[in-house]
């Protein structure tokens, strides 16, 4: 079978590209630019990074004083979403744990006494140097117990054990409640207590 | 999958399938007469020949056609409770008839993929789901549950349930290794059969009327069952969870394999249900000639033995004098306390009834050539409670196999309470004592000199050890039980051998070859060949050609059988 083929051609150079010059002060132009703004310019250490105006308008940020702030929709540090009540959302159901193609999520489960919901985690240990951040634990979770909305990445540690992060590392942040956690507190989705 | 062990029972296939017409063929007219006592059907066009008076679903499975079920077991009677089954037939086309309920006849056609069957199906599966919870995520029965598999094959819609569910109890607690969920109960009467007809202790019932009914225990009793843990195994949703088991592993996890219990002499085969060395739970295997598809919930709960309480390393001394040391080291001073031994009627080996036949042997040869004895002693866990059932008094899975040893190799076999042991110097091949012995226990136990112990789990006697080394359980190595009827089970490795223990095959190899003595055993295959070669009873068998449901010992079955257990077609 004939096998088309298409016979590019370098464009044709003048003396005015080959020389390389005008190209060359343009670029030393924009590092002056900012050579002399970073110089003589003064910043507002307050504002955000991606809201500096005029004189903020210095280039370098200087990390880790100042940070840009993550997109919306950016992958950081796990938590524990907790309930009203401060527990964890979490009803080990280790459906996070199963689809994680790290394997990075350990859980043990418990049994509560006495609350409507019957199972939780005992253990919720996250190995945050296995995990690849691809979020599908947020997406497997049932219960929303499970976000990556802290805003930060994992941090640096200096030993490996450091980066386990346990039930309690974890559960931070807001709490979280839907309308069908009724059932879950001990009532009915009519909301009348449950009378077993 | 949602019940590997216990509703897949199939009639067996027909004796003279050669003489019944072969290849699938959906013309009536070709159809030679089938045998006698079996019948000709045709199953969604597919032939098949089938035992007389087998109901719709069983035929169906003969020519791998799955008519779904929640109520009907193979096992038990026909409720015709759950309308799942349902399936059309020649005799009236367009109407549904169950197929739990119908029998074979000659000729007949069965249905089962139209779209009045499917509708039916997908009806059934919503109806179940009416008032079903479907917390899955918390449920233990998830990913070996009926109700799921079946939504996902015949429903596969969603709800279209706007009303509130019914609450009905939950968490209570029936016995104490069931618990009921009642509102996940899709009332099948599976359990309440099962306890009827197969254990015979009516614990439980249907109380209730509409979408108030449940299964709870007759008033001011529980599910106390010695074989209350089957309504578990048989429970098609997750209604029933087991106590010992609930919430310890999501089984999607664990691989099942197959094995031999060893919680008594009957010799249940179970599926050892592993993720990497540790056993989350047993599972009755199907063996129709030795438990049938049951097992009794001591068995069930037996294999903590292999994870609770485990001798991890070999220590040497007792007391505050204990060290413990790697197995190399540990070999080279037990060697050294036996050496002195050899051939003195102050040295005793005791042999427990708990050790494979393998491990047996190896301790046999071991007393005989080695330590130069002419005599062991068996020993063993103390008789409890049986029935006429699955559970046998004898709580040791190997007491004919020591006899079997014994005889083989020529050697006196004593029970170790015998007053004829003088020993102060003991050789001990399992931790577990019988009798006056485990009376005794501790203090004379510490009285001995020399106190080497090959145990499992700590008890009195390990602690009481000059020279302890760890012992492998029977599901951490290859090997085979002889069990009470005289039958050889083989089963095979499940799970890693835990901590520094080695079965006491491995342990003999080392000590042997301290000592300089010839017996060497690569292998548990290697151990039982030797057996084989001097045994007449097992004429020259060998381990990898051993059938998995076991091979009943010429000479060895009784006389007799318990009054309901399962036995040997064409034995009393």
């Amino acid at each position: 079978m004939p096998i088309d083929t298409v016979t590019i051609r370098e464009p044709d150079y003048g003396p005015r590209e080959r020389l390389y010059l005008r190209e060359l002060v343009r670029g030393l132009l924009i590092t002056s630019r900012h050579f002399f703004r970073n110089l003589f310019g003064e910043r507002d250490l307050n504002s955000e990074v991606g809201e500096r105006q005029g004189a903020n308008l210095i280039a370098t940020v200087s990390y880790p004083e100042e940070r840009r702030a993550y997109p919306p929709g950016y992958r950081g540090m796990h938590r524990l979403v907790p309930r009203e009540d401060g527990k964890p959302r979490c009803v080990a159901c280790y459906m996070c744990a199963t689809v994680c193609p790290a394997q990075c999520i350990y859980i043990e489960a418990g049994e509560y006494d006495q609350e409507g919901i019957e199972k939780y985690p005992t253990r919720f240990e996250i190995d945050e140097l296995r995990c690849i951040v691809c979020g599908f634990c947020v997406e497997a979770c049932p219960k929303d117990a499970i976000r990556m909305d802290t805003g930060t990445h994992s941090p640096a540690v200096l030993s490996r054990p450091l980066a386990t992060f346990d039930k309690e590392a974890l559960l931070k942040g807001p709490a979280v409640s839907h309308p069908t956690d009724a059932i879950t507190y001990g009532k009915s989705r009519r909301g009348e207590p449950l009378k077993h | 999958m949602a019940e590997p062990n216990t509703a897949t029972a199939s009639p067996a296939p027909p004796p003279s399938t050669a003489a019944a017409p072969a290849g699938p063929s959906t013309s009536a007219t070709t159809i030679a007469p089938a045998p006698e006592g079996f019948v000709n059907v045709v199953v969604d066009g597919k032939h098949a020949v089938v035992p007389q008076g087998v109901n719709l679903i069983e035929a169906a499975r003969q020519v791998n056609v799955a008519i779904p079920y929640f109520c009907y077991h193979p096992k038990l009677s026909i409720a015709g409770q759950c309308r799942m089954c349902l399936v059309e037939t020649s005799d009236a086309r367009g109407r549904l008839v169950a197929g739990c309920q119908i029998r074979v006849k000659e000729g007949l056609q069965i249905f089962t993929k139209t779209d009045l069957v499917k509708d039916a199906q997908r009806a059934s599966e919503e109806f179940h789901l009416v008032n079903h919870p479907v917390d899955c995520a918390i449920c233990d029965q998830s990913g070996e549950c009926k109700l799921q598999d079946y939504y996902v094959g015949y429903d596969a819609k969603p709800s279209r349930i706007a009303t509130y569910k019914v609450n009905k109890p939950k968490r209570k607690i029936f016995g104490p290794l069931v618990v009921y969920d009642g509102e996940r109960c899709i009332l099948c009467t599976r359990c309440v059969r099962f306890m009827n007809e197969i254990a015979k202790e009516p614990q439980i019932a249907m109380v209730g009327r509409g979408d108030h009914s449940e299964i709870d225990t007759v008033p001011g009793g529980q599910l106390d069952s010695k074989y209350s843990g089957n309504t578990v195994d048989i429970c098609p949703v997750g209604a029933l969870l087991n106590r010992d088991f609930r919430f310890t592993s999501r089984v999607w996890y664990l691989e099942n394999e197959r094995t031999v219990c060893d919680a008594c002499a009957n010799g249940c085969n179970v599926g050892a249900d592993v993720r990497a060395d540790e056993v989350y739970r047993y599972l009755p295997k199907r063996n129709e000639e030795v438990n049938d598809v049951w097992l009794c919930d001591d068995g069930r709960v037996s294999y903590h033995r292999a994870m609770d309480g485990r001798v991890e390393t070999a220590r040497i001394g007792r007391g505050d004098a204990a060290r413990f040391l790697s197995d190399e080291a540990a070999v080279q001073s037990t060697a050294e306390a036996l050496k002195p031994l050899v051939g003195s009627s102050e040295l005793a080996v005791l042999i427990s009834k708990t050790l494979t036949t393998e491990e047996m042997l190896a301790a046999a040869v071991f007393a005989r050539d080695v330590l130069g004895q002419k005599r062991i002693y068996s020993t063993g866990r103390p008789p409890g409670s049986g029935d006429d059932f699955l559970i046998r008094t004898d709580k040791n899975p190997n007491a004919p196999g020591l006899d079997l040893v014994a005889k083989a190799l020529g050697l006196e076999l004593i029970d170790a309470d015998d007053p004829k042991n003088h020993a102060q110097h003991l050789v001990m091949f399992g931790a577990e004592m019988t009798g006056d012995l485990s009376a005794r226990g501790q203090a004379m136990a510490q009285a001995l000199k020399t106190l080497v112990v090959l145990g499992v789990q700590h008890t009195p006697i390990t602690e009481a050890a000059t020279h302890l080394l760890p012992l492998s359980t029977h599901l951490e190595q290859e090997g085979t039980f002889l069990n009470y009827y005289g039958r050889l089970q083989r089963f095979r490795q499940a799970i890693p051998q835990r901590f520094d223990s080695m079965p006491a095959w491995a342990w003999v190899t080392r000590l042997s070859k301290a000592l300089g003595g010839q017996w060497l055993f690569e292998s548990a295959a290697e151990a039982f060949g030797v057996l084989a070669a001097k045994s007449a009873p097992l004429g020259g068998k060998s381990l990898e050609a051993l059938p998995d449901t076991g091979v009943v010992l010429e000479g060895l079955a009784p006389a007799e059988y318990p009054a309901r257990a399962p036995r040997p077609a064409g034995t009393k």
